[in-house]
């Protein structure tokens, strides 16, 4: 049950994500863009930097309580991974 | 033709390089501690690493000494160093140094050579993580 529960919330953060990145890219151009794409925090600073001007702060509110539910579920779960390292 | 892309106002753009210098800070100060930090979204949705997994801990072995070790993290770690570093310069110093290095960051961003070869070693790089090595 938690574990599915983690699944949604992960596939949640990944859409919110994406959903920012493409604010982002139109935003800011490509190179930001691929900044954000290889550093999600970069993306998620961005969002709230510019969260009123971008008319995103409901998207970011939402992407932070997913972050910090997926962190609690992470550890409530007992996940292994180390969010943003690779294997 | 695409707008600068770094800039958000010199104001803007300080506080966007205080906020991720302190985020890089404490993502690497958890790395180092063995805690879970920033749960990277690709990662957690797809199970596959984004192009930027292994960075934080690539960098936590750069601040470690271990040059190899890094470089096995994630072969771009080294420049996250220097980024950190730029971000760290640009949102300490004075603001006419602030705005000469956001200036010459934004200079090297705008040669296309630069931004092709990155591009290039970043996916290369990433492609990489999916043959194990022998």
């Amino acid at each position: 049950m938690m574990g599915m529960l983690f699944g949604l919330v992960s596939l949640a953060n990944l859409v919110v994500f994406v959903m920012v990145l493409i604010r982002l890219f139109k935003a800011e151009g490509a190179l930001k863009g691929i900044l954000g794409l290889i550093c999600g925090l970069y993306t998620f600073i961005w969002g709230w930097i510019n969260a009123t001007k971008e008319n995103i702060k409901n998207l970011m509110v939402i992407w932070t309580a997913l972050i910090l539910l997926s962190i609690v579920l992470q550890v409530v779960v007992g996940g292994s991974t180390m969010g943003g390292l690779a294997p | 033709m695409e707008r600068s892309s770094l800039s958000v106002g010199a104001r803007g753009s300080r506080l966007l390089a205080g906020a991720l210098l302190l985020a890089t800070g404490v993502q690497v100060a958890l790395a180092l501690a063995g805690l879970p930090g920033w749960p990277c979204p690709v990662r957690q949705g797809l199970g596959i690493p984004c192009p930027g997994c292994g960075l934080t801990r690539g960098l936590s072995a750069l601040l470690s000494g271990d040059w190899s070790v890094a470089l096995r993290w994630h072969p771009l770690a080294p420049l996250a160093l220097v980024g950190t570093a730029l971000a760290a310069a640009a949102a300490g110093a004075p603001p006419r140094l602030s705005d000469r290095i956001i200036r010459g960051a934004e200079g090297l961003a705008a040669r296309k050579g630069i931004v092709v070869l990155a591009v290039t070693v970043l996916l290369l790089s990433w492609l990489l993580r999916f043959f194990p090595y022998a």
